[in-house]
């Protein structure tokens, strides 16, 4: 998918809460002992959720744009504080933006990505001038699931515009793959999600990010040789080293 | 609560004051007449997102519905543009809190009405030492 005219990232923000909990403290408390995958995670404060943490992110990310002409403000996460009611208006709101499309996307993994792909379309056709996707969660793990190790507080901002020589980088292309895989699920009323573990690698994240990632390199007739730098979603520490050897980038750190 | 606070969400939201326009005084919350020099020709203003502790308190017993926030920090912060404003402190360990440490403004939860009631957002203030010991 590309837009009609480039469009380019004009800044970026990120926001990780003060807070930490080491996993081992995790390990402890379920396990009497041990240690997870990663150090330690971040976590909200008692008075953060996805719309202060959005704001946060947006704010640094629109300062390093010095962008005014906003036309979009897209907030995409898996834990909005409320079931009805957008975190995309308290954000824009807070950002100073009335004349702007709001808009909430849902998804686990993938709403911050959605939220950038339509932006990179509304500004290439030249409905807006620019817009803001947001990504942010406060990811939650059933107590006693392998998740809580690395289900954490952040959020990330971008800010796209029209591509010109003060953008950070241009967005050649993207592409989307989607089906209907049970593999994560969180029921309305329901406090934590599911998972039936056995979907989470194979028929969820392998085939979706190969099937992707190999749809994009058609469509731009490149190979995995022709990158520096090649970045996945990481659910764990292994999953996406491991995609990045199926899929030939050969050195993966 | 709601109503009121509805109206005013664009100060709690961003420290939005007044600036007179005859003098450029700046004033917090906002005003419908300088109190300087008396004109009543004042604009919406941003308020700095900067500026240090003047004096702070601790709330050992605070309101009902603030018991999680117990003791609550509440500083008088003079903003890197002379304006004084009273605001709660996040994420700062109490006995790291010191008369003259430089703080940011910071969009957090300040009010929620019980699990099935509106959330309230607003302005708070935290440190900007990198330094503060978070993990004691």
């Amino acid at each position: 998918m590309r837009a009609s005219s480039k469009v380019g990232i004009a800044g970026y923000g990120a926001y990780v809460p003060t807070f930490r909990l080491p996993t081992n403290e995790i390990a402890r408390v379920w396990k009497g002992g041990g240690q997870g995958p990663n150090v330690e995670k971040s976590v909200a404060s008692i008075d953060e959720d996805t719309v202060t943490m959005a704001v946060e992110a947006a704010r640094s990310a629109l300062r390093m744009a010095g962008l005014s002409d906003v036309g979009a403000v897209f907030v995409g996460t898996e834990s909005k504080p409320y079931a009805v009611k957008p975190s995309s208006t308290i954000v824009a709101q807070a950002l100073g933006f009335h004349k702007v499309l709001a808009a909430d996307f849902e998804f686990a993994c993938k709403a911050g990505t959605e939220a950038i792909q339509v932006i990179t379309g509304l500004v290439g056709s030249g409905m807006v001038g620019g817009g803001v996707a947001i990504a942010v969660d406060t990811a939650q793990g059933r107590p006693g699931d392998d998740l809580e190790y690395t289900a954490a507080s952040g959020a990330a901002a971008f800010v796209l515009a029209n591509n010109g020589n003060d953008s950070v980088a241009r967005i050649e292309s993207s592409v989307s793959y989607v089906t209907d895989t049970g593999d994560f699920w969180r029921r309305q009323e329901e406090k934590f999600p599911k998972h039936l573990s056995r979907f989470t690698g194979e028929p969820a994240y392998f085939h979706h990010t190969q099937s992707s990632v190999k749809m994009l390199l058609e469509e731009m007739k490149l190979k995995p040789q022709d990158f520096k730098y090649a970045v996945f979603h990481q659910p764990n520490p292994r999953f996406p080293v491991e995609v990045a050897q199926r899929l030939g980038f050969t050195q993966a750190w | 609560m709601a109503v009121s606070y509805w109206r005013e969400r664009d100060r709690y939201y961003r420290i939005l004051g007044s600036k007179c326009q005859n003098c450029s005084a700046e004033f917090f919350p906002p005003l419908y007449r300088c109190r300087k020099c008396g004109s009543d020709k004042l604009s919406d203003h941003e308020m700095p997102q900067e500026g240090q502790i003047l004096a702070y308190t601790l709330l050992r017993d605070p309101m009902t519905g603030f018991e999680d926030h117990d003791p609550m920090p509440i500083a008088l912060i003079e903003l890197n543009n002379g304006v004084r404003i009273v605001a709660q402190l996040a994420d700062t360990p109490i006995d790291q809190i010191t008369v003259g440490s430089k703080v940011r403004a910071v969009f957090r939860r300040v009010r929620v009405n019980g699990p099935n009631g509106q959330i309230f957002y607003g302005y708070k203030f935290a440190i900007k030492n990198e330094k503060v010991n978070l993990t004691r």
